[in-house]
């Protein structure tokens, strides 16, 4: 088990490998194949351009879900260990930086999407952090293993509403609830009102899940 | 009696002056609204997706400030959407009078609106011309001078001198052209150039021949020398020797009745009798055996030089570099951490920003503005007696998807700007050469891949420059061709030719050069030569080169377009020359 809240150690750099590894191969597949024009005209299939931002997203969420995971067995407590988790996500983005500004080339022209599109990632990754320390915690006190739980809320919020938005008669909108959806919407320039929508979104969670910290906090310290 | 007179003599004054002062009034009034009266089409029809003529009849205007004009078309219905195209051609009108310029028709099922703009932008007269009736579907033929018997039931009536269009492509809709009346010498020089585009003129000569006889019509004639046939059952026939590339289609009485031969892409028919003088079984005959016109396409050529072009997009060694990079730095970084946390946060730091920046850099080089691909061929044409045909094929690709403008594919578009009058360089530009540079509002395969709004007219622009000089002899003196290239334009490369025969040359330098004949190759061995997206054997089907001299040039340059910005277009020129032989020709 990692006792460390430390970017480099143990099986934290682990987490931050897999992430690299993910977003290198899913840049590779982004490009396109073709050289030259008549390899675009000619009918073929290439991996569309959005797999890395698919996968970027989707990578860093797990990242913050591991983290968080891993936070409930830290020598830290209490706020200090929300903010670790809060600074091990930011440096997973520091280490993916050089990896988006090449994914520019991806977006032809529209790179300033890229900015919404980090800090979604960043809050998702939080997000997810949070609920999967909250779970261990809970766990931890039942003495049982929340491996399973922790990613079937995973799957939930990441899967579900990408998949509810593809049924008929489902709003669109919907997409924008899941990481996925939302990080491929924004980068097919989602509206003002999308991005409220998924901003709103993970930052209730977000909320939702600092406030449970708190309580916990407070009986802790009540106790 | 005389005071009587007198008496009434200041009322009636008075009342005369009343009564005129109104009526001056009404007529000054009058006199400051203009009119138009708006003819658009030849015959009275237009083809959709063709150029047709406009003369617009300005009168009542003062003269003042010079004023435009604002042609209006609407696209498709409230059903399936509408959109607006707004054309303002480089006319100014500073007096009444007859002004002529040339639009592509997109529908005539709505009507078009020709409105007079005033120098200060407001709208002084409109007319709108209902186009509905006037509409074909398919390419007509046009008589200028009457025949005898109709060539179809659907022949428009003759059109006049007045109806003859002064650019070549506003003949566009004519599959065949049939003259048969001498038109006004002036007009040789657009049905010359519509001819060597790819339109068929079909000239009813006879005893008529020389009404119209001069230089030009001699040059585009199938036969040398023409003379009048004397004797039994020649009377009134024109005669001569054809010339090497004509083909005697029919004859009449064992004499030549129809000839045809090929003029640049197009072709010429000579009837050798009058007009009058013809059966109607001849009539039929010889319309079902003229070839339609062509237009000159370029499409596949155009196409195959947009594939050549490269996609712009990072390599896939940078790629792996930058991924492999990142994870030894991370490896470095989490080695030196069990030693020192502190150089190991430095280390990271360091190398992680290193890498983020030659990313941005590398990426900056090779990142693409838009994902559209553009490609425009320019041809210009240079025949033996002076004329200058440019013609434009556009072609764009969107990842995955080829998309072509047929308006303009094959015919110059139309000189769209916002401000002619104020547009110094605007108004010196002919009114050819331009292409849309906003692909999204562009028409595609005859539907409409996007909105088109009144701001469309900002999205053309004209790109022409002056018409190179060039020009093509053989000297059989000294067997050899002699190329004056007199401009300013770079040609690359390109291939000389005489009847079938020649040989490629790699740079053409500007003025005058001498090309012995020395070591030639057929036609058909320089096209095996070639790759295949040469220009050759596509201009060898558009152009008789085994019959005369030629020069084929071409030049491709990236063309500097402002915007859209990042925008990947390669322009190539290509220039077609009809040479001539020293001596009599």
């Amino acid at each position: 088990m990692d006792h460390s809240s430390a970017p480099l150690s143990g099986y934290a750099v682990q987490g931050y490998y897999v992430l690299l590894v993910a977003c290198g191969s899913a840049l590779l597949f982004s490009i396109p194949h073709a050289s030259r024009v008549t390899d675009l005209i000619r009918p073929h299939w290439d991996p569309p351009s959005s797999v890395f931002f698919a996968v970027y997203g989707v990578m860093t969420a797990l990242l913050g879900l591991a983290r968080g995971s891993a936070a409930a067995s830290w020598d830290t407590a209490g706020w200090r260990t929300v903010g670790s988790l809060l600074g091990l996500v930011l440096f997973g983005q520091f280490l993916v930086l050089p990896h988006l500004l090449f994914s520019r080339a991806l977006l032809a022209g529209r790179d300033t999407i890229l900015l919404p599109l980090i800090a979604y990632v960043t809050l998702t990754a939080f997000m997810f952090s949070l609920i999967a320390l909250r779970l261990e915690l809970r766990a931890a006190a039942r003495n049982t293993r929340p491996f399973i739980l922790q990613h079937a809320v995973f799957a939930l919020f990441v899967i579900v509403p990408w998949i509810l938005s593809l049924v008929e008669h489902v709003p669109h909108i919907v997409a924008f609830l899941s990481p996925v959806g939302a990080a491929l919407g924004m980068i097919h320039s989602a509206s003002a009102m999308e991005h409220v929508v998924a901003f709103a979104f993970v930052g209730s969670v977000v909320v939702l899940q600092l406030i449970g910290i708190q309580r916990s906090i407070r009986r802790t310290h009540a106790i | 009696m005389m005071a009587i007179g007198r008496n009434l003599y200041l009322p009636v004054v008075a009342g005369v002056l009343a009564l005129l002062f109104p009526m001056a009034l009404c007529s000054r009034t009058t006199a400051a609204v203009p009119t138009l009266e708006v003819q658009i089409g030849l015959g009275g029809h237009v083809v959709p997706e063709r150029y047709a003529p406009v003369r617009v009849r300005v009168q009542g205007y003062e003269a003042g400030s010079p004023a435009t004009l604002r042609i209006t078309q609407t696209l498709g219905n409230p059903w399936r959407g509408t959109a607006t195209i707004v054309q303002e051609p480089s006319v100014l009108i500073a007096v009444d009078g007859i002004y002529r310029t040339t639009i592509p028709i997109y529908d005539p099922l709505n009507p078009v609106f020709v409105t007079l703009i005033g120098a200060d932008g407001s709208m002084l007269a409109e007319h709108a011309v209902d186009l509905h009736s006037a509409r074909r579907l398919d390419p007509f033929p046009l008589t200028y001078g009457i025949l005898p018997y109709s060539l179809s039931q659907d022949t428009p009536p003759p059109v006049n001198t007045t109806e003859l269009p002064i650019d070549w492509w506003a003949l566009d809709a004519v599959e065949s052209l049939w003259i048969s009346n001498a038109p006004p010498q002036n007009a040789w020089s657009t049905i010359s150039q519509w001819a060597f585009a790819g339109g068929t003129l079909v000239l009813l000569t006879g005893s008529d021949f020389f009404r119209f006889d001069s230089p030009v019509v001699r040059r585009l004639l199938p036969l040398h020398n023409p003379i009048l046939g004397t004797g039994s059952g020649l009377t009134g026939q024109l005669l001569g020797a054809p010339t090497e590339d004509s083909r005697t289609i029919l004859r009449r009485d064992g004499v030549p009745l129809l000839l045809i031969r090929r003029h640049g892409a197009g072709h010429i028919a000579l009837v050798t009798v009058r007009a009058n003088d013809l059966t109607r079984d001849e009539i039929e005959m010889i319309a079902n055996s003229v070839p339609h016109s062509t237009k000159l396409n370029l499409v596949d050529l155009t196409e195959a030089g947009l594939g050549t072009l490269r996609v712009i997009r990072p390599g896939y060694p940078a790629t792996s570099l930058l991924s492999v990079g990142c994870l030894i730095a991370l490896g470095v970084s989490a080695a030196i951490w069990r030693r020192s946390r502190g150089a190991a946060t430095l280390v990271v730091a360091v190398l992680f920003v290193l890498a983020a920046v030659l990313s941005g850099l590398y990426i900056n080089r090779t990142i693409p503005e838009n994902s559209l691909y553009g490609f425009n061929t320019r041809l210009c044409l240079y025949t033996s007696f002076g004329s200058d045909i440019d013609t434009f094929s556009f072609v764009y690709t969107h990842p995955s998807e080829l998309i072509h403008v047929s308006i303009g594919e094959s015919i110059p578009a139309q000189v769209l700007t916002t401000a002619p009058q104020s547009d110094p360089v605007a108004s010196l530009m002919p009114t050819s050469q331009a292409f849309p540079t906003q692909f999204e509002h562009a028409v595609s395969d005859g539907v409409l891949s996007a909105p088109i709004t009144a701001d469309t007219r900002k999205t053309f622009i004209s790109c022409r420059e002056s018409a190179p000089l060039l020009s093509l002899l053989y000297d059989s003196d000294s067997d050899s061709l002699v190329l004056n290239q007199g401009s300013g334009t770079v040609i690359d490369s390109g291939w000389l030719i005489l009847d079938g025969f020649g040989f490629h040359v790699s740079s053409i330098p500007h003025g005058t050069t001498v090309y012995p004949l020395g070591d030639v190759l057929s036609v058909r061995q320089l096209i095996d030569a070639e790759n295949a997206t040469s220009v050759l054997p596509r201009l060898s089907d558009l152009f008789p080169l085994d019959t005369g001299a030629w020069f084929i040039g071409q030049s491709t340059t990236w063309s500097p377009l402002d915007e859209p910005e990042g925008q990947k277009v390669r322009l190539a020129t290509l220039h077609v020359v009809e040479g001539v032989r020293s001596g009599p020709f």
